[in-house]
């Protein structure tokens, strides 16, 4: 079985950059790792930079983009960007040159540095005439913090670069300063490759004497080169030349599994330890989910005469729909957590506290849960480091397993399938949540196509994993009903339930058998009846990648196969005496280094025979082996390859 | 209609009219529970999450035109989203033209207690903004923990009007808070909402000297006028309305809902003086300008002519990113140097660029206001959401440039905005005008599509894509704007794969999407292999470039599942779509069975198909027009039935035979 092929590539990159960072190592000798850039080499960048026609798939070229990250030795955090942009085209004139910076008004400080523009005649635009300097910086607040008066101090400052033509270039340098320290010293990911392609890219880290660190290159990112200055501070850099612009795919893996990045940690406080913001954050929810007398009357009102499993299930509902959840970046980290009491007053949460009130509410009716955290990748080797987690949630135990719970959404099978537990980080960080189970389903069965052209049948169906609709089965009979529905008319078109039966019903595993029965049949107009089959692959969609919407031509990022995926069906299908079978579905088999796809069909007499197997294992699948991942799923993407064409005899 | 004629209609409302006695007294705190209880639960409200149990607003306009308008409104929470919904309440403000402040704030509690709150509690931000950075403000209020039943009165005083503009820092207080057109005063009144509201009254009282023109559209409402020595008053109202949903592709809800439209504004001419009066002075060209323009018209042969290449430089070099100017903002172009050096604007200020400089160039231009998205009532109050450009030709008509909505377009007026009514600012004064219809046939967009299948049923070809007017545009700007660079591979290989999951783009050859002298076009190559199914001796196929025409490129396409509307389905241009399709087909093979031709015609659309074979090859010929801009509710069914067949003829199989 193949996996992580795209190592390939990325040690490929390694090799170059290795080159780029014996470079960096004389830069930064030379003591130009710093944002301050001087006025020749910046008029230098720009006289060197390439024509649009030079990279005809660049919207916007980083002539210059280096940040540089202090920990100042009081805890205070600035983080300076300094970037140097040519604009080639409309996208980049719509799309760019306004750029949004999202400090926090009550803790931190916005610095602009140096905004202007240099236009091709070598006018040089930094404010308009008459204008003060601010005029073209405005602060507004987030979209989704409108309503929000407990975050409103999140703001956000729009550049609006000014004499934008296309060939311009644009210097943007600014600073986000901490007031007062916030004492989790540092905890970075910052990624070295982006949309666009950048000739220049410094990553300057600077720590005061003493302090601890740890830190590491990934995904073929060069090594930092470090230096410890006279007062025993600490230079880190990491440098890059001519790092090509990549668009991510929307559907790929997360970026932290392939682009590469640089991750550091960093602290001032020798207990903590790298650790230190990692046990901060559970304190801090522990904290604001304390009981109050208003909360725990609540919680008692809302499980009031409920029994069992059903006592979290009302708590939940309740903070689902009463609760307003807003998304926005910082305030997972940004933002203490409020306490539980206020957040269920307020009636809107950012999701760390929509999970301290439910967490609460859970203590209160006396159901064990705790808070984790999630990031969309696996951090490397688990560094853990606190910008690379983009989520966080409730671990529930009820009376039948541990349940992955989005306070903002309804409990769903498959939550952890989509979150499997190399992606969980659970204060202390060893424990781990969930393992990772493979995915399958199996399907057998029987059916008749009659003389009238209705089908029905029998089929049985075993799926394990997270794929296993163990909630839908076990919840209310109109959930149960409505997802056997759904698998009814995905065995035939039209089919309906006629009766089932549950044979097994565990987390992560159930059985089922269905007796289906539809319609008839409506030949085409060209005389044809089309039986469009049982799809089983359908049942784990949600595992599989989807490849329907992405040819290898135009991708450029991996996937990610989170789970072993295993699906297996054997039906029977017998016709009525009079029709013919005009076509069976072709025969498919496919095996390469990342699974095996089978598809048989076969005619005996009346009876049709079909076996269908996919086997696909967990792991990264680099673009150059999505040729083989995309024919492996090709079959159970495309409908033909469940169409049997029948026609009336005589 | 004429002034006079106005006035009767207006008689006649008053004598028509149905008087709500409620509407301005104070009520007790008992009567209030009482309509709370008399409002309902939410399954007497379709289940809506809260119902306004009244909405009611007074006005009293001064002889300046400075307006003081107080809104007491009591609202009843009927669900948790409802409660979450409530528990905040926004009140948006400019500083610089507007003032508001709460004057009472109360949660009635559904068991009958009253809870004061503290209006001064609130916290004051700027609003969220995109493109447009003017600084608006707002008040947030969060409430306490609402529960189901509750209801919220909330009672605010604010006076100014709603468009930005800065008064001379040395007047009076209230200064800043007349509307630039003095004395007068206009307003549109909505009366449906996103929720039901079971009574809304609308008070407005002017000086005796400043009668409004009012009129109803959309519905109706009761309405009275009476008069005293000092002002007119005048109010409307409606009771029980229910919730309004916007259906898919509707226009603005201006078009649809109960509205009232008034002004002291007798005529539009009015209008149109004050207009150019307010801007007159914005058009002024520097050195650096006049020198553009003479860089940009040196090889013109015309005005034509300049106008075009001035309005394509404009429209190219002038992105769309307000920022404000202080004193004039919101109703005034910005000066034309100033947005030469910031290169950015919102519409009036690129519309503000190009009258500078076609002005430089010695051609007579105007401003104008237009409505782009719903229609402009006939009473002269402001309607507008856009700003054009007017350029005076010598046979004493208008030729209008829209330089924000012609980026990479051939056209020198956006053909999404026919039959959009405007109103020029002349010193003259114009009336309310509407531009031209355009027949479908002007924003054409086409597929010449020419395939090979072969006996396995694999599928390689062509499918060259080429539009005219705003199709062309749009096509121009999947190239250019819509996708960056490194997507537009991508996303026409999104409409492939709709064909079939097995598509895949082999090339892809543009055109330049910056040359307007020439429609722009794309071909894409490409294979699919087993598309075709193969059984019997026979193939089964459909078109795939009808599929890609109904998939990707009929607007009307997701807005035209379901048999009726009752608003109208806003499609901004009448458009005609074609497929000229030719299929090699495997040796020995010919058609066996395919749909019957159509030819559908109706007042808001028409469809033909046709499937032939000739020499060996399969022609599959499709054309079908979407003749409106804005079909009404009366003339969708046509339309409907329409789209209902070219799907049908999407999906239909061709059978092939060998």
């Amino acid at each position: 079985m193949k996996t992580l092929s795209i190592k390939r590539v990325l040690m490929v990159i390694v090799a170059v950059i290795a080159v780029e960072a014996v470079a960096a190592s004389a830069l930064f000798a030379a003591g130009a790792a710093r944002a301050d850039v001087d006025e020749e080499e910046i008029l230098n960048l720009i006289r060197n930079a390439p024509a649009a026609a030079d990279v005809p798939l660049d919207d916007y070229v980083l002539l210059l983009d280096d940040l540089m990250i202090t920990l100042h030795d009081d805890g205070r955090v600035e983080r300076r960007r300094h970037r140097l942009i040519k604009v080639m085209n409309e996208w980049a004139q719509d799309n760019i040159c306004d750029p949004r910076i999202a400090w926090d008004t009550r803790t931190q400080d916005l610095v602009v540095h140096r905004l202007r523009t240099f236009m091709n005649d070598g006018a040089v635009v930094e404010r308009i005439t008459g204008m003060d300097k601010d005029h073209n910086l405005s602060q507004v607040s987030p979209d989704a913090l409108e309503l929000c008066a407990d975050y409103l101090h999140h703001q956000e400052t729009v550049a609006t670069f000014l004499g934008i033509e296309f060939g311009c270039v644009v210097e943007f340098d600014y600073s986000i300063v901490d007031k007062t320290p916030r004492g989790r010293g540092l905890s970075e990911i910052e990624f070295l490759q982006g949309e666009a392609l950048a000739l220049q890219r410094r990553l300057v880290v600077l720590l005061p004497a003493g302090a601890g660190a740890e830190w590491g290159s990934f995904n073929g990112a060069p090594e930092c080169v470090q230096q410890t200055q006279d007062n025993g501070s600490r230079l880190m850099c990491w440098t890059l030349s001519n790092v090509s612009g990549e668009r991510l795919n929307t559907d790929c893996a997360g970026k932290g599994d392939f682009v590469p990045c640089a991750v550091i940690n960093a602290w001032l406080d020798k207990d903590a330890g790298p650790l230190g913001w990692y046990n901060a954050f559970g304190k801090e929810l522990e904290s604001a989910a304390e009981q109050s007398g208003d909360l725990d009357r609540k919680a008692a009102e809302i499980v009031d005469g409920a029994e069992g499993n059903d006592r979290f299930h009302k708590l939940h509902e309740f903070a689902r729909k009463a609760i307003r959840q807003v998304r926005y970046p910082s305030l997972l980290f940004g933002e203490p957590a409020r306490p539980a009491a206020r957040v269920f007053d307020s009636a809107y949460a950012s999701q760390k506290d929509h999970v301290v009130l439910l967490w609460a509410l859970c203590r209160a009716a006396g159901i064990k849960s705790w808070p984790m955290l999630v990031s969309d990748f696996n951090v490397n080797g688990g560094m853990g480091t606190a910008s690379a987690m983009t989520d966080v949630r409730l671990i529930v135990v009820l009376d039948d397993g541990r349940y992955l719970v989005d306070p903002a959404a309804p409990l769903t099978d498959d939550l952890a399938m989509n979150t499997p537990s190399d992606r969980i980080f659970t204060p202390p960080k060893t424990s781990k949540a969930f393992n990772i189970l493979p995915v399958r389903v199996t399907v057998t069965g029987h059916l008749t196509l009659a003389d009238d052209l209705s089908l029905t049948g029998d089929i049985k169906v075993r799926q394990s994993g997270p794929c296993s609709p163990y909630l839908s089965l076990a919840g209310p009979a109109s959930d149960r009903e409505s997802y056997l529905a759904d698998v009814a008319s995905r065995i035939a078109p039209g089919g309906k339930v006629a009766g089932h039966r549950i044979l097994d019903l565990a987390r992560h595993q159930t059985t089922y058998s269905l007796t289906v029965k539809a319609d008839s049949i409506d030949p085409t107009p060209n005389g044809n009846i089309l039986l469009q089959l049982i799809d089983p692959i359908n049942l784990v969609r949600s595992a599989l990648p989807a490849i329907a919407d992405r040819p290898p031509s135009t991708r450029t990022s991996p996937v990610s196969v989170d789970h072993p995926i295993n699906v297996y069906a054997k039906l029977k299908i017998d016709v009525a005496a009079g029709c013919r079978v005009a076509s069976l579905p072709r025969e498919q088999q496919v095996v390469n280094g990342l699974g095996t796809t089978v598809f048989k069909w076969s005619l005996d007499g009346r009876t049709i025979d079909c076996e269908i197997t996919v086997d696909l294992g967990k792991g990264l699948i680099g673009p150059q082996d999505y040729p083989d991942l995309r024919r492996l799923l090709l079959p159970a993407a495309d409908a033909n390859s469940f169409l049997i064409v029948l026609r009336k005899e005589g | 209609m004429t002034q006079p004629q106005l006035r009767v209609m207006l008689l006649t409302a008053l004598c028509l009219a149905v008087l709500f006695a409620g509407g301005a007294r104070a009520q007790t705190d008992q009567e209030l529970r009482t309509l709370i209880e008399a409002a309902g639960d939410r399954a007497g409200n379709s289940n809506a999450d809260s119902v306004k149990v009244f909405d009611r607003t007074d006005i009293d306009v001064e002889a300046s035109g400075l307006s003081h308008i107080r809104n007491h409104t009591l609202t009843k929470v009927l669900s948790e989203a409802g409660c979450g919904a409530l528990g905040a309440l926004r009140f948006d403000y400019d500083p610089a033209t507007n003032f508001i402040e709460m004057r009472k704030l109360r949660i009635v509690r559904a068991a009958g207690r009253i809870e004061e709150l503290d209006g001064n509690d609130f916290v004051d931000a700027v609003q969220p903004a995109h493109a447009i950075y003017w600084g608006m403000r707002m008040k947030i209020f969060s409430l306490p923990r609402l529960e189901v039943g509750d209801a919220v009165e909330v009672e605010t005083y604010k006076k100014g009007f709603l468009i930005a503009y800065l008064g001379d820092s040395d007047a009076g207080d209230d200064e800043r808070y007349i509307p630039p057109m003095r004395t007068h005063y206009y307003d549109m009144i909505l009366f449906e909402e996103a929720v039901p509201i079971k009574e809304k009254t609308y008070t407005v009282h002017t000086v005796r000297s400043r009668p409004l023109s009012y009129e109803v559209y959309n519905g109706e409402c009761a309405c009275h006028v009476t008069f005293d020595d000092e002002k007119n008053h005048y109010t409307w109202s409606k009771r029980d309305i229910p919730a309004v949903r916007a259906e898919p592709r509707a226009p603005d809800n201006w078009d649809y809902v109960t509205k009232v439209v008034m002004a002291t504004v007798s005529t539009w001419e009015e209008k149109s003086r004050w207009f150019d009066g307010a801007n007159k002075d914005q058009f002024e060209a520097n050195d650096a300008i006049r020198a553009k323009v003479a860089e940009i018209t040196r090889e013109c042969a015309d005005d034509d002519e300049k106008s075009t290449l001035l309005l394509r430089w404009v429209a190219a070099n002038i992105r769309y990113s307000g920022l404000s100017m202080g004193e004039g903002e919101g109703y005034t172009l910005h000066p034309g140097w100033m947005i030469f050096e910031e290169r950015a604007g919102v519409c009036k200020d690129i519309a503000g660029m190009l009258i500078t400089m076609m002005r430089a160039a010695g051609i007579d231009t105007y401003p104008a206001m237009t409505m782009a998205g719903a229609r402009v009532e006939r009473i002269a109050a402001d309607q507008f959401n856009h700003c054009v450009v007017a350029r005076a030709m010598p046979d004493g008509t208008f030729k209008m440039y829209d330089p924000t909505w012609c980026p990479l377009t051939m056209d020198d007026w956006s053909l999404a905005e026919a039959e959009q009514h405007y109103v020029v600012g002349t010193p003259e004064g114009e009336t309310l005008a509407a531009i031209q219809y355009h027949p479908p046939e002007d924003c054409l967009i086409r597929i010449d599509s020419s395939a090979t299948l072969n006996a396995e049923g694999d599928l390689e070809g062509t499918m060259r894509f080429e539009g005219r007017g705003y199709n062309d545009t749009w096509l121009r700007r999947q190239l250019a704007s819509y996708n960056n660079r490194r997507a537009v591979r991508p996303a026409l290989e999104s409409w492939l794969l709709k064909v079939s999951p097995r598509a895949e783009l082999v090339d892809l050859e543009e055109g330049d999407y910056r040359d307007l002298t020439r429609p722009i076009h794309f071909t894409v190559t490409y294979r699919i292999p087993r598309f075709g199914l193969v059984y019997d001796n026979k193939i089964d196929l459909q078109s795939p470039a009808v599929q890609v025409l109904v998939n990707q490129l009929v607007r009307a396409e997701s807005a035209t599942h379901t048999p009726e509307r009752t608003q109208p389905l806003f499609l901004y241009l009448a458009a005609r779509h074609v497929v000229d399709e030719k299929i090699v087909l495997p040796a020995g093979y010919s058609l066996d069975h395919a749909a019957a031709a159509r030819s559908m015609d109706n007042v808001a659309s028409d469809l033909t198909t046709v499937v032939s074979t000739e020499d060996g090859s399969l022609h599959v010929a499709c054309s079908m027009a979407l003749k409106k801009r804005n079909t009404p509710p009366d003339a969708y069914a046509g339309l409907f039935d329409v789209m209902k067949n070219l799907r049908a003829f999407r999906d239909e199989t061709i059978t092939l035979t060998q």
